[in-house]
């Protein structure tokens, strides 16, 4: 994937500036096109020569009431049939005469049949339109041109999403159509406080964004933030809304983020509820929520179906599952190398037998097998799904039995990576900083034992103490402690409870 | 790249399998030197590494001579090659012969080793050297300390003989008051092989030195005077040629110290609860109501015989105060305890013990009995 | 700007630190860890940290009044010299602290290592989180709180049975003078009181009220660790350098034995925390002393000169002996909790109103 634009805050900014095949941002002027033209026909040269002949600009010229009309569109974009039926065959087919002064009001009400409609006297607004689908209507001695909705997008159907699934939750999920998701947004909430405002970022791409949220439940101040973070957003092509996490995230210096992300319409509308706010970015299906707390990681949908002891039994799971992935081979190391009376007695005899034949050390021996584990993770998530069986029977061979045998690794060490490993995957938002971190730790309690790994979670419970998002403590409602909010934390209380005091995210602020 | 030569490099902890496992420590001493020996984890077996099983034996010993345990035990590294792992050792066995030392000398290493556990078992090898205790000839390849710390943790389970751990030790021997019962241990031949078999307990007196031995009978009174029972066994005779067995689950020891004519006193009163295991008397008695109160009787005075002859043993010339009755006076009266305590050997022998024990029986197996009486 | 933080958050992370000194007591041949006058030291200390707090206090009420005057209070060459003399006596401290650890780690955890990259290592990671800012410190220690609550619950629990109540001996046996002494001496061991000062301004809510929460919270902790303490290892723990260590190594759960490794790596928050603190005390004070020396160069000094200090008293006990000396304890205490506190308030009465002060300027 090629982004040939860089911000130019980066680190890199003044190296690319030297460098003639990366564009920076403030090399990117707008080109303006100026007024729309009164001559239909020059407004059509010029919309082909800017697009340098793509053979998917259409401009066809033609006549109505004997005045020039030059109709311009993007193939692939519009409803040919849509164009040619309800716009072009009526207008060149009309033989009356336009109502003087007011002929492009006359088209719009007599002749055409179209929804979507609006005039524009800028040029280069008018190929924007163009970009999105639109179809534009020039005539003859007229300084605004038509602008008419007749889009028609190659698009993917809903689909149950791959990532976030829910045992008993909605089987749909949003897709690549700005539109569409915003249809099932409204599906799922349908009340005229939630709005939609539309935006666009990148200087280059004008990636379309809707940020939406809850009128009255959402913070005002919060807003404002965003939406100021989002206009000083200096990129030239945003291509999925992970694009905007860097101008969404408070704190740079951090493995997490409080920036959510969900494919789900249900749970993005359960986070617009709590007075948070949700950002759909056209071309993605993936919407971000801000701000996300720790705590939300260990949260489902289905948890919220089914019955409180069961869905706080679940949160407790994924909360060990979290702890387990990041420190369990990391203490391994560190009991195994430094607190060996820890292990009892016939187990450490056990544990020896095993480990004293292996070629590694105890820390390499982690390191490695966490390496082939990623690699094989790697090359199952972006090789062809036809040869993944392959891959997985390789992977497991290689971990699972031959490395054993050969003496590269002990088996002790391939139960707590193959533990681990399962784990890791419970929080699937948190596997990033999950899979960084448990190397760290591995490091750490190889060279100084349990006693380092402590010292290292202390780092990263004080850094993410730190982290605030819009005035929210990222470790609400724990750290500060908030005991009202602990009704729906790694616990989950009855839904009478719940809906007698609704959870806003204000409430958590500082 | 440099994170990898670093974990493989760095040579920070201890390798698994560059550690000595020590399982058991006997210690001697002979013409001013110890001779230590340890039992540890044979780990440098075939096996693979998945753990598949092994032919050679469990566990080696090695033994070492010094001038301190300490000193011993250095040359262990040399032996063996690999790192003494102390933190895992079950129990450490010391010749009775120690009589040049002090126990607290040879505690002394245990105390300050940073790695050793202050709950390891302490035992005294009677008739043996502590080395041919750790070195006996066992029925299978087996960890020997971990079949004596099972005899001793059993007997300890069914009040035979006190636990007594490092920390016991100290705690008994830094007062110069105080004496300390360790458990002895001795070999029987069973055939062709040897076993453990438990011979009382070694009493060491103030000054940490053994001053004479307690018969597994007079060791037996021990638990219910220091209030460490856990479960006994006390076979009876009821009446002529006629038995009860029971078994006594339950023991508290409340004490009462008090001068009584310029004599101290201790006033023991012990409730007993227990359940009825076998009544081996005729059929027709069996029915006879009194024969509940005569049960609780005699368990009574079988318990009191047991104090008794605990008591005796203790209070005699080869006894000392292992039962922690001068913590009972400091505890009591700390100011007459001040007075007596240069002169507590004495003292101790004379102070006299009133018994008084209450038998509840919670059991009877399949008879209904009426009433709990106390006895 | 200042980060603000809520006074029970504040409280949270002071009552993790002064356990750190429970945690790492230290036997000394004065005072017997072993007699049952230890279960109530504590008393003495909670006396004396509400004593001792009243001027602190007196400085945040005034903070709080003299709201809009504060840059000019800060800006007086009186209270830079009192910053100044706040960050030597909290450089003492920390030091001490970080020398304690070291003496901890190298008798207790690694006797066989090399301690000079590992302590260096923790030096570094105190004065980075001192960065973070008290705020931070503050959530960070409600978390901490709750794990070592909960394993040193779990831990007294185990313990509960080794208890023998032979193992305690008559109270205040020496007498009540001698008890008094030795109970005060250990209450000056809570450096942590002439933080309030420092942190006078970034405090919010009832600081009186969690002050004493905190005194009584405390005492009650150090009691009932003291009393297992005892109550487990009676004479033996006169014999250990660090008698609550060698208790916690006899706790057991089951297969699981000798979890002091477990524990220590719990306890090892506070040590960390109290570091920070003690830092992030040093760096403000330092940078109230020399305005323009940023934080940073200020941190970085720290952590060369602190990793320096530390090294050079670990090659030889005999230094640390004199960095943990009664006196030293003792005037590092008095002069953090009551004469440069008094000093502060001293200074704020000097201070004009507002009004007059920018009519001056």
């Amino acid at each position: 994937m090629n982004i040939p634009i860089i911000c130019g805050e980066t680190f890199f900014g003044d190296f690319m500036k030297s460098r003639d095949d990366f564009l920076l941002v403030e090399d990117v002027k707008e080109m303006s096109l100026g007024a729309v033209n009164k001559s239909a026909v020059e407004n059509g040269r010029i919309i082909k020569e800017i697009f340098g002949g793509s053979f998917d600009i259409v401009v066809k010229k033609g006549y109505c009431a004997g005045k020039c009309v030059v109709f311009a569109n993007c193939d692939g974009l519009c409803d040919s049939m849509r164009i040619c039926e309800a716009i072009i065959n009526p207008m060149l087919r009309f033989q009356g005469e336009l109502t003087k002064g007011y002929e492009l009001d006359y088209i719009c009400t007599h002749l055409i049949y179209s929804t979507e409609q609006s005039r524009e006297k800028d040029l280069s607004s008018a190929v924007m339109m163009l970009l999105r689908g639109c179809l534009l209507v020039f005539l003859e001695g007229e300084s605004e041109c038509l602008v008419l909705g007749v889009q028609h997008y190659p698009e993917r159907s809903i689909q149950e999403p791959d990532t976030g699934v829910q045992e008993f939750g909605a089987r749909e999920g949003f897709t690549e159509n700005i539109k569409t998701n915003l249809t099932l947004l409204r599906k799922k909430i349908c009340s005229s406080k939630l709005c939609a405002e539309l935006s666009e970022v990148g200087k280059q791409s004008k990636t379309r964004i809707l940020i939406c949220y809850m009128q009255g439940r959402v913070e005002k101040e919060m807003l404002l933030r965003v939406k100021r973070r989002l206009e000083k957003l200096e990129m030239d092509t945003v291509l999925g809304s992970g694009y905007l996490r860097k101008a969404l995230d408070t704190k740079a210096i951090t493995p997490f983020t409080m920036v959510g992300q969900t494919e789900r319409p249900d749970v993005f509308a359960a986070k617009l509820c709590e007075g948070k706010i949700g950002i759909i970015v056209d071309g993605t299906p993936f919407a971000l929520v801000v701000p996300e707390l720790f705590v939300e990681k260990f949260q489902t949908l289905d948890d919220y179906i089914n019955r409180p002891y069961y869905a706080t039994f679940m949160r407790g799971v994924r909360f060990l599952a979290f702890l387990i992935s990041i420190f369990l081979p990391g203490m391994f190391v560190a009991i195994g190398l430094f607190h060996q009376e820890m292990i009892p007695d016939d187990m450490l005899f056990n544990i020896v037998l095993m480990e004293s034949n292996t070629l590694f050390t105890l820390t390499m021996e982690a390191l490695v097998i966490h390496f082939i584990y990623e690699t094989v993770r790697e090359a199952g998530l972006r090789m062809p799904k036809s040869i993944g069986h392959a891959v997985s029977i390789v992977g497991a061979l290689v971990i699972g039995d031959a490395a054993v045998t050969a003496g590269l690794i002990g088996a002790p060490m391939l139960i707590i990576v193959a533990l681990t490993a399962i784990c890791s995957l419970v929080s699937s938002d948190l596997y990033q900083p999950i899979s960084v971190l448990r190397i760290l730790f591995i490091l750490v309690g190889g060279f100084s034992g349990l006693y380092g790994i402590f010292i290292g979670g202390a780092v990263l419970v004080v850094v993410l103490s730190s982290m605030t998002a819009y005035g929210v403590p990222y470790l609400a409602p724990f750290s500060p402690f908030r005991w009202k909010f602990l009704r729906d934390s790694i616990f989950r209380t009855s839904t009478n409870k719940l809906e007698k005091q609704i959870f806003r995210i204000k409430n958590l602020r500082k | 790249m440099c994170l990898v030569s670093f974990a493989s490099c760095e040579k920070a902890g201890t390798e698994l399998s560059d550690l000595m496992i020590i399982q058991g420590i006997g210690v001697d001493y002979k013409d001013g030197l110890y001779t230590v020996t340890v039992e540890i984890l044979n780990n440098e077996q075939s096996g693979s590494p998945n753990g598949d099983s092994v032919s050679e034996n469990k566990t080696k010993i090695y033994s070492m001579q010094g001038e301190t345990v300490s000193d011993a035990l250095r040359l262990l590294t040399t032996k063996s090659g690999n790192l003494p792992l102390f933190a895992h050792n079950r129990v450490v066995v010391i010749n009775e012969n120690l009589n040049e030392k002090t126990i607290a000398d040879v505690l002394e290493f245990f105390v300050r080793n940073y790695d050793s556990r202050a709950s390891q078992l302490l035992c005294v090898s009677k008739g043996k050297t502590a080395e041919e205790i750790i070195r006996a000839k066992l029925f299978k390849d087996t960890v020997k300390s971990e079949i004596l710390e099972n005899l001793l943790t059993e007997s300890y389970n069914r009040s035979l003989v006190p636990r007594v751990r490092v920390i016991d030790g100290v705690n008994a021997l830094q007062n110069k008051c105080g004496g300390l019962c360790i458990p002895a241990v001795g070999i029987m031949r069973n055939g062709e092989n040897e076993d453990y078999e438990l011979l009382g307990c070694a009493v060491y007196d103030e000054n940490g030195i053994i001053s004479g031995y307690l018969s597994n009978e007079e060791a037996e009174g021990m638990a219910f005077i220091t209030d460490d029972f856990r479960e006994g066994f006390l076979t009876q005779e009821l009446y002529t040629n006629e038995f009860v067995s029971i078994v006594i689950n339950k023991s508290k020891t409340k004490y009462d110290v008090f001068t009584e004519n310029g004599r101290l006193k201790y006033r023991l009163t012990i409730d007993v609860s227990c359940d009825l295991d076998e009544v081996s008397v005729m059929e027709k008695k069996k029915s006879d109501p009194e024969i509940l109160r005569d049960i609780k009787l005699s368990v009574a005075q079988g318990v009191s015989q047991r104090v008794e002859k605990t008591l005796d043993a203790l209070q005699g010339p080869e006894g000392a105060d292992c039962i922690m009755y001068y913590k009972l006076l400091q505890l009591e009266n700390p100011r007459l305890f001040k007075t007596v305590e240069n002169n507590w050997h004495d003292v101790f022998s004379s102070a006299q013990t009133q018994l008084r024990v209450n038998v509840t029986i919670r059991r009877a197996g399949e008879e209904i009995l009426k009433d709990n009486e106390t006895v | 700007m200042k980060q603000r933080v809520s006074a029970n958050q504040f409280y949270f992370a002071l009552y993790l630190s002064v356990l750190s000194t429970v945690f790492m007591y230290l036997s000394s041949p004065d005072i017997k860890v072993s007699q049952t006058d230890s279960i109530l030291r504590p008393v003495v200390f909670c006396v004396l940290s509400i004593v001792s707090v009243i001027p602190s206090m007196i400085v945040v009420r005034k903070h709080r009044q003299l709201k809009k005057e504060r840059k000019y209070i800060e800006k007086t060459p009186f209270l830079k010299i009192i910053a100044l003399f706040y960050g030597v006596v909290f450089f003492f401290s920390l030091v001490k602290t970080f020398a304690r650890f070291d003496l901890f780690v190298s008798s207790e955890l690694f006797p066989n290592a090399d301690m000079t990259l590992f302590l260096a290592c923790i030096v570094g990671v105190c004065v980075a989180l001192s960065f973070l800012d008290i705020g931070a410190l503050g959530r960070a220690s409600v978390v901490f709180a709750l794990v070592v609550a909960s394993s040193t619950a779990l831990v007294m629990l185990s313990l509960s049975q080794e208890l023998d109540f032979l193992n305690f001996t008559p109270l205040m046996e020496n007498g009540f003078g001698k008890f008094l002494g030795e109970g005060t001496l250990f209450a000056f061991q809570a450096m942590e009181i002439g933080l309030i000062t420092v942190f006078s301004t970034q405090l919010e809510g009832d600081v009186e009220k969690g002050f004493v929460v905190w005194s009584v919270l405390s005492s009650v902790t150090f009691a009932a660790i003291f009393f297992f303490v005892v109550g487990v290892l009676g004479g033996f723990a006169d014999t250990q350098l660090f008698p609550t260590y060698t208790a916690v190594s006899l706790a057991s759960f089951g297969l699981l034995e000798r979890i002091d490794a477990l524990e220590t790596a719990v306890w090892i928050l506070c040590i960390v925390l109290k570091a920070a603190l003690f830092s992030l005390a040093i760096i403000k004070s330092f940078h109230i002393a020399f305005p323009k020396l940023s934080r940073k160069i200020t941190g970085t000094a720290l952590f060369i000169v602190c990793s320096v200090l530390i090294n050079f008293i670990s090659s030889d006990i005999e230094r640390f002996s004199f960095l943990s000396s009664d006196f030293l304890t003792v005037a590092l205490f008095i002069l953090s909790t009551i004469i440069l506190p008094v000093c502060v308030i001293l200074n704020m009465r000097r201070v004009k109103p507002v009004e007059k002060l920018q009519e001056d300027i």
